[in-house]
């Protein structure tokens, strides 16, 4: 992909470039787990992530606990070091700073965290809170100023006034702690901090998700304030869709460490392209009278673990569309029970002995591989796959190969049920104003030779 | 209209800390019927957590339930306490807070069981999730096993509270019997956990956040309660996770036809499974009746800030329209004797200086708002000065936050 196309639509002059960023943390990774040969587990907690902030604009990033959004936020502040990737603020890449450039950098982009309890010093009345970033940066000598009348100190102390009144708190609360705070109060000293040096760039980290909704409010209008009066730019991560929508001009949606779609806010909201932002769109209700009545697929399954995503899609396992291959024809219902018995043999999920042991507390005593094979299928394909014979029988001989403990056959016999999805990584497309990583949408020239590879090398169940 | 199944008058819930007598819920009234899904919103501070646990009998020092009843339609108990405590019990209903002590908790578990916001407040982390379930099954069991008539009953609710003390207490496989073990796989697999037999054996660390959720509602079913008090189930979680949880109770809602107390601050989550809504501030409940007179014909101000307040996931841009301010205290000695909302609500009137009842307002007809826009329109000309109340509260106003703060942290726990 060259530079210039990564779908982002902001006219204005790009202040943040991010390219393959990637952070994965180790595990098993101590002189011990080495000694013992035993290989560190990466966590890939973000995985190639690539886009553009415009000057003045909010990109929203969004996804569900674990997706690496955070990290992603602390990463690109260089709050943490990357295992690869380039983030260029103001063209410069900030991985490749010198430490005097480095603080200016740090007085240029700044964070505003979650909670507000927490990320405050108690032992530091809130005036002191405001001013540290004031001290620490040598303000304002650091900007070339030298206060004629007035010592840096008494120049400090202003200035912090000025940010608490700016607020929405009051310039006499200075000498006050932060346990005298409200938890709105105390994000808004969180706020008046980050604005201290005049930053450019601020990464908002679920500024408002501790807070109740009447108070995030006052916060959403006051951020909304501020970056109207100061020109600034934001990264507003939240797992909160509708906070996402009120602030944000564009937004990207992470799932597993990757961003799965992105596009301008009013785009996602209203024509979401990748199946997992319409689930979760789909499952955010509605504050109205009839979201009783409102149908919403709940998505199956928990997210996986970031220490061994799925391959191909991450999202193939919950994904209400994975793409049968073409000769299967099972609705989506019934390919999902298949897809989920064939996941669970590829890990050697299956329960058999559980099963066994079940069927046994049932029947009162032993009970041969057929009943236990009954037990799970009954238990396990909520799907009846009756009006399917073929499919079932070969389910049945699927399970009844890893009841008899060979899970190699048992896998085998469900390949040629194995999806597209997972077989092959859907990128987003470059150039597209609206990019989205799914197999159900037109994709880059690299990833439709690498569908024919696949379906060129694939078994052809007719012959099977 | 279903049989009415809780009917809670006047309750009344305190705290007695340092600071003062903290009124954390101030005189309450609601009724729940069989079989409905009925919602409790608010915000932090306002009580709603503290009249779960009121109900649920979990409300512990320095707090202590004052005032009011909570009358419960079981007409087995009734029988079985009309005897010793005649003025407890009317018709089929028995006030849980006239009887002894451990009558009202020992129905915990069977006939009202509680979830929360946090699984591992109900989950040893030291016991297998499987053990856990079983045990409850067992105390179910126990409770159940005595005969249904006399005094025997009240005994059998006693027993079991023994034995709930003991299983938590003293935790001891000896009480888990097969038989409650298969049960518990079985309620597992209600819940929609995958591999119930393998996960029985894992312990609480061992499940993610979802799964430790869906164990927990396992664990609360498995006593077969009539009454589920889900103190905010799916705020820790993610929405596609929720809406999963969400769907899973109301499943469970239409097949036992349990009644579901759901405490929650998500107006969304109110909307998507309440029949009836209370809308709780500074510990009264300021607005209730059908989910659609709260939320199209509300008259207070305080549940239309709240409604206000919520972006709007259909619809983008605008201004939100906050509730300036702050919660107010709690503190007996600083609450007043106007309407609590006064200062902070944009229609302050002369008359909001007194404390206003519970007014009928449209819709349908048992909706209530404690305010007087239900009686009339809102009267500029009685309209209080402007800052009428800051000058009361300018220069206190950080200690009053001050106060507030810790003392709801103090009292709600799990709020
Ligand atoms: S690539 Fe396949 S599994 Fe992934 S989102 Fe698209 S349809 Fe679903
Ligand atoms: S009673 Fe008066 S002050 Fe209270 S909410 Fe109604 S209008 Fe506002």
């Amino acid at each position: 992909m060259t530079e210039s196309d990564r779908g982002d639509t902001a006219t204005s002059e790009t202040l943040l470039e991010v390219r393959n960023l990637t952070k994965y943390f180790y595990e098993r990774d101590s002189i011990t787990d080495r000694l013992l040969g035993q290989n560190p587990v990466a966590i890939k907690a973000v995985d190639g992530l690539d886009f553009d902030i415009g000057r003045g604009e909010t990109l929203g990033l969004v996804g569900e606990s674990g997706c690496g959004k955070s990290t992603a936020g602390e990463t690109l502040l260089r709050l943490q070091e990357p295992t690869e990737g380039v983030v260029r603020f103001d063209g410069e890449n900030i991985y490749d700073l010198g430490s005097g450039e480095l603080t200016k950098f740090r007085r240029n982009a700044q964070i505003v965290f979650q909670d507000p309890f927490s990320s405050l010093d108690p032992r530091m009345t809130i005036g002191e809170t405001v001013r540290q970033p004031l001290d620490v940066h040598n303000w304002p000598r650091s900007d070339g100023n030298v206060g004629v009348e007035r010592s840096d100190k008494q120049l400090r102390t202003a200035r912090v006034k000025e940010l608490l009144n700016r607020v929405g708190l009051s310039g006499d609360q200075f000498d006050r702690y932060p346990h005298e705070f409200s938890g709105g109060q105390r994000q808004r000293v969180g706020i008046a901090r980050a604005l201290a040096l005049d930053p450019e760039f601020v990464v908002l980290d679920e500024p408002t998700s501790a807070l109740d909704v009447s108070v995030q409010a006052q916060i959403l209008n006051l951020l909304n304030e501020l970056q109207d009066e100061f020109g600034l730019t934001y990264l507003l991560i939240s797992h909160d869709l509708s906070v996402i929508r009120h602030i944000c001009d564009r937004v990207a949606v992470m799932y597993l460490g990757e961003i799965v779609e992105i596009a301008p806010s009013e785009e996602i909201f209203t024509n979401p392209r990748h199946p997992y932002t319409e689930a979760l769109l789909e499952s955010v209700p509605r504050v109205n009278i009839d979201e009783k009545d409102r149908d919403i697929e709940t998505l199956t399954g928990d997210v996986p673990s970031p220490r061994n995503p799925p391959s191909g899609c991450r999202f193939r396992t919950r994904c209400p569309k994975i793409i049968p291959p073409a000769d299967v024809d099972l609705s989506q219902e019934e390919y999902r029970a298949v897809v989920t018995v064939l996941d669970r043999i590829r890990g050697r999920e299956l329960d058999v002995e559980g099963a066994r042991e079940f069927a046994a507390e049932e029947s009162d005593g032993d009970v041969d591989d057929a009943t236990v094979v009954d037990s799970i299928l009954t238990r396990m394909l909520d799907v009846d796959l009756s009006a399917q014979p073929p499919h079932r029988e070969r389910v049945r001989e699927a399970v009844t190969a890893a009841v008899e403990g060979d899970w190699d056959r048992a896998e085998e016999t469900l390949s040629t049920y194995r999806s597209l999805c997972e077989k092959v990584t859907p990128e987003l497309q470059p150039g597209h104003t609206h990019p989205a990583a799914c197999h159900l949408l037109d994709q880059p020239d690299d990833v439709e030779r690498a569908i024919r590879d696949a379906e060129a090398t694939a078994p052809d169940p007719a012959n099977d | 209209m279903s049989e009415d199944i809780l009917r809670v008058s006047d309750l009344s819930t305190r705290f007695f800390t340092n600071e003062g007598q903290v009124n954390a819920v101030e005189s309450v009234d609601m009724t729940i019927e069989r079989g409905e899904v009925f919602g409790i919103v608010g915000e932090s501070g306002s009580g709603k957590s503290v009249t779960a646990l009121s109900i649920m009998d979990l409300v512990e020092s320095p707090g202590e339930i004052t005032d009011g009843s909570i009358e419960y339609r079981n007409e087995d108990l009734a029988d079985a306490i009309r005897d010793d405590h005649p003025h407890a019990v009317d018709g089929e209903f028995v006030d849980l807070l006239s009887v002894p002590e451990t009558v009202h908790s020992g129905l915990r578990g069977t006939s009202f069981s509680m979830i929360f916001q946090d699984p591992e407040s109900s989950l040893n982390p030291s016991l297998t999730v499987g053990e856990q379930i079983a045990e409850a099954v067992e105390v179910q069991r126990r409770a159940s096993s005595r005969p249904r008539s006399g005094r025997a009953r009240t005994q059998g609710v006693q027993y079991s509270l023994g034995s709930y003390i003991a299983s938590t207490i003293l935790p001891s496989k000896k009480f888990v019997t097969e038989e409650s073990k298969t049960r518990a796989i079985e309620l597992l697999e209600l819940v929609g956990i995958p591999d119930p037999v393998k996960r029985a054996d894992e312990y609480p660390h061992q499940y993610s956040g979802g799964m430790l959720q869906r164990a927990m509602i396992a664990q609360a079913l498995a006593g077969e309660p009539d009454v589920l008090v889900a103190d905010e189930p799916t705020t820790a979680l993610d929405v596609t996770i929720q809406a999963q949880i969400l769907d899973i109770l109301a499943d469970l809602q239409e097949r036992t036809g349990m009644t579901i107390i759901l405490i929650t601050h998500n107006l969304g989550v109110i909307a998507r499974m309440c029949d009836r809504v209370g809308v709780m501030y500074a510990g009264e409940i300021v607005e209730r009746g059908t989910l659609e007179d709260v939320f199209v014909d509300h008259v207070h101000p305080y549940t239309e800030g709240l409604l206000g307040s919520v972006p709007d996931l259909e619809d983008v841009g605008g201004r939100l329209e906050p509730i300036e301010g702050n919660v107010p205290s709690l503190l007996a000695h600083e609450m007043g004797d106007g309407c609590y909302f006064a200062d902070r609500c944009p229609r302050a009137m002369e008359e909001c200086l007194h404390k206003p009842p519970d007014i009928e307002g449209e819709g349908s007809d048992e909706h209530v708002a404690k305010c007087y826009l239900a009686e009339h329109p809102y009267d500029e000309s009685q309209a209080l000065p402007e800052g009428y109340f800051e000058d009361r509260t300018m220069g206190e106003v950080t200690a009053d936050e001050t106060s507030s703060d810790e003392t709801t942290e103090e009292m709600r726990g799990d709020d």
